[in-house]
């Protein structure tokens, strides 16, 4: 039997597509450039420039090609490189914005939005090169378009590196006001990890790992519109129906993921990495992680029971996720950013959210504290510390956290800032003032945890 | 080594110059653009046409579905377009969605004359004409999501 599909199904495929947002979120193809280091950076530069046009050149036709035979949009097509700190560090020169311009230059030759991995990994301490980069971040990110940064400064396995942490809350403050006219829009491309995966295909955070192949195609599945739907239309059932529906229609999705990496990968000649099942919303009206959690029975995302919802939203999407793709990775999990989902933007706006139920939820969300905007005047030692906290829940739980901050600079709590697009709007939001500075200052490593005795 | 068409390689070209492509070369997407600016044509060496390989070799079965308000000529007028393109239907059936007429046929497109991307251009078309949202899906998506 060729066609064993019934009505219902082909017409849930369609009211997925053209009714609840049903999209490939990215197609990040990662490129090792490991072997463009060079001790002169103008002819580093010119290696780079060639290796990712050679590889990536199609990669936008390609994606439009499947978008077309496939009726499935493909919001993203992007490129993801080896962490510039490693290539850059033979280098006699240290003025490593220039190879952030080539990155950006190649990615506008090959028609991409983002290309990620302007990055450097110092968990346990940095190298020459590190500090090279770390510091030209601000430079680097408002001369550029599409550059996307990010540092991990801590694991599981070898704690968190303070000096980075504090150095990190400085480079999001001097980003930030290098792109004061757009509202501190630069942080916007910059992403603090700890435990950082190295085959994400989401930016701001994406960069080619060192275990990486020369050349691989992740994808990112989207589709929290198609899980909102499902919740919706189930008001009553208890919390194991509930679980198991979203879990089939995380199977769904991530179906939709393989598919799409699977043929890109045929047709591009690039082995298929990973399938990264994170729900990821947009600003879209419907596309919302926070409506899901409303639709499970709060009346604003943000109330006391947020964290249970979320867990079991998390939790289905994975198991569900899981069995639908060979191969799963990256950070796999539901986003909960601030002003990427309008959702949570209105929780912000209607005072059922703060930045501490926030960090709640990251415990158990897959990313961090994500495309959160504070008062332009929070001091550096404050980030700082906010960003301390995400890293030790991180290394604690053994899980990936990140931290997007934007202090927008010369605005106040309540204050509204638009990004546009994808990157959406939000309220500034309320930060403690009482001072972490005693504490930052302090530097040196926080000792990785105990591994057993995990209560 | 691949053939790699870069948008400074087009700019050194005159306009309405012809350019010689070798099989498999990459042409980056600001160079496609610069060469319709400049009215470029590509001279594909045999077999390295795109439009060639871009064909699906396994694009044999796909699904239409129809949705919207139900009116006269409907059926007529999709099937007038397959059958102008010669694809067979293999299975026409209809229902009501959410208050909306919906029809799904099953195609097989392996004698088609217009390649995928051509065909769902012209359904596309005709549903906008008849006020309908007309979608051609690959058989390959129905099957991933919902088979194992």
């Amino acid at each position: 039997m060729p066609f064993s599909y019934t009505q219902d199904e082909i017409l849930e495929t369609i009211r997925m597509v053209e009714l609840e947002n049903l999209d490939i979120r990215t197609i990040t193809m990662g490129i090792s450039l490991r072997d463009c280091a060079d001790p002169d950076l103008k002819v580093a530069g010119k290696k780079i420039y060639e290796k990712i046009v050679r590889c990536a050149g199609n990669l936008v036709e390609v994606g439009e090609q499947l978008e077309r035979s496939f009726g499935i949009p493909i919001i993203n097509k992007r490129v993801a490189v080896s962490p510039i700190a490693l290539i850059a560090e033979c280098s006699r020169d240290d003025h490593y914005c220039y190879l952030a311009q080539v990155l950006d230059d190649a990615a506008r030759e090959i028609g991409i939005n983002f290309i990620g991995g302007y990055a450097a990994l110092v968990h346990k301490g940095f190298t020459n090169g590190d500090r090279n980069l770390i510091n030209s971040i601000p430079q680097a990110l408002s001369e550029t378009d599409h550059v996307c940064a990010a540092v991990n400064v801590g694991t599981t396995r070898s704690g968190i590196n303070m000096e980075a942490v504090y150095r990190m809350g400085k480079v999001i403050k001097k980003t930030a006001e290098r792109s004061a006219d757009k509202d501190g829009l630069g942080c916007a491309k910059l992403v603090v990890f700890c435990n950082a995966p190295e085959d994400n295909p989401f930016m701001a955070g994406a960069f080619h790992g060192i275990g990486e192949p020369e050349c691989v195609i992740n994808v990112g599945v989207s589709g929290p519109g198609v899980v909102l739907n499902v919740v919706k239309n189930q008001p009553d059932t208890d919390m194991g129906t509930l679980a198991s529906l979203i879990k089939q229609t995380a199977f769904k999705i991530t179906r939709m993921g393989e598919l799409f990496g699977r043929t890109a990968s045929r047709k591009l000649g690039v082995p298929f990495g990973v399938v990264d099942l994170s729900l990821a919303p947009t600003p879209a009206v419907g596309d919302s992680v926070a409506e899901i959690l409303e639709a499970m029975g709060l009346e604003r995302c943000g109330a006391p029971g947020t964290t249970a919802a979320l867990a079991v939203l998390n939790d289905a999407v994975k198991k569900g996720g899981a069995m639908a793709s060979s191969y799963v990775g990256g950070l796999s999990g539901a986003f909960i950013p601030v002003s990427e989902d309008q959702g949570m933007a209105r929780a912000v706006t209607e005072g059922a959210l703060n930045i501490e139920k926030l960090e709640a939820l990251t415990c158990i969300c897959s990313v961090g504290l994500d495309m959160v905007v504070i008062p332009g005047d929070t001091p550096a030692e404050t980030v700082a510390a906010i960003i301390a906290d995400e890293a030790a829940i991180g290394m604690i739980n053994k899980k990936t956290t990140g931290v997007r901050l934007i202090p927008a600079p010369r605005k106040k709590t309540g204050e509204r800032v638009e990004f546009g697009g994808l990157l959406g709007s939000a309220p500034v939001m309320d930060v403690s003032n009482f001072s972490s500075a005693g504490f930052i200052k302090r530097g040196g490593r926080i000792p990785a945890p105990l591994q057993a005795l995990t209560n | 080594m691949q053939d790699v068409i870069t948008r400074a390689k087009i700019a050194a070209l005159p306009d309405h110059a012809e350019l010689r492509v070798i099989a498999g070369a990459i042409i980056t997407r600001a160079a496609r653009e610069l060469i319709k600016e400049k009215g470029i044509t590509l001279q594909f060496d045999e077999d390295a046409d795109p439009e060639s390989q871009d064909k699906d070799e396994h694009a044999e079965h796909a699904i239409v579905t129809v949705v919207g308000c139900d009116r006269v000529g409907i059926i007529a007028r999709v099937a007038e377009i397959l059958a102008g393109s010669n694809v067979n239907i293999l299975d026409i059936s209809q229902t009501v969605l959410q208050g909306f007429f919906a029809m799904i046929m099953i195609l097989d497109l392996s004698c088609s004359q217009d390649d995928f991307a051509e065909l769902r251009q012209k359904l596309e078309e005709a549903g906008e004409e008849m006020g309908l949202k007309i979608t051609l899906q690959h058989e390959d998506v129905f099957q991933y999501m919902h088979r194992v």
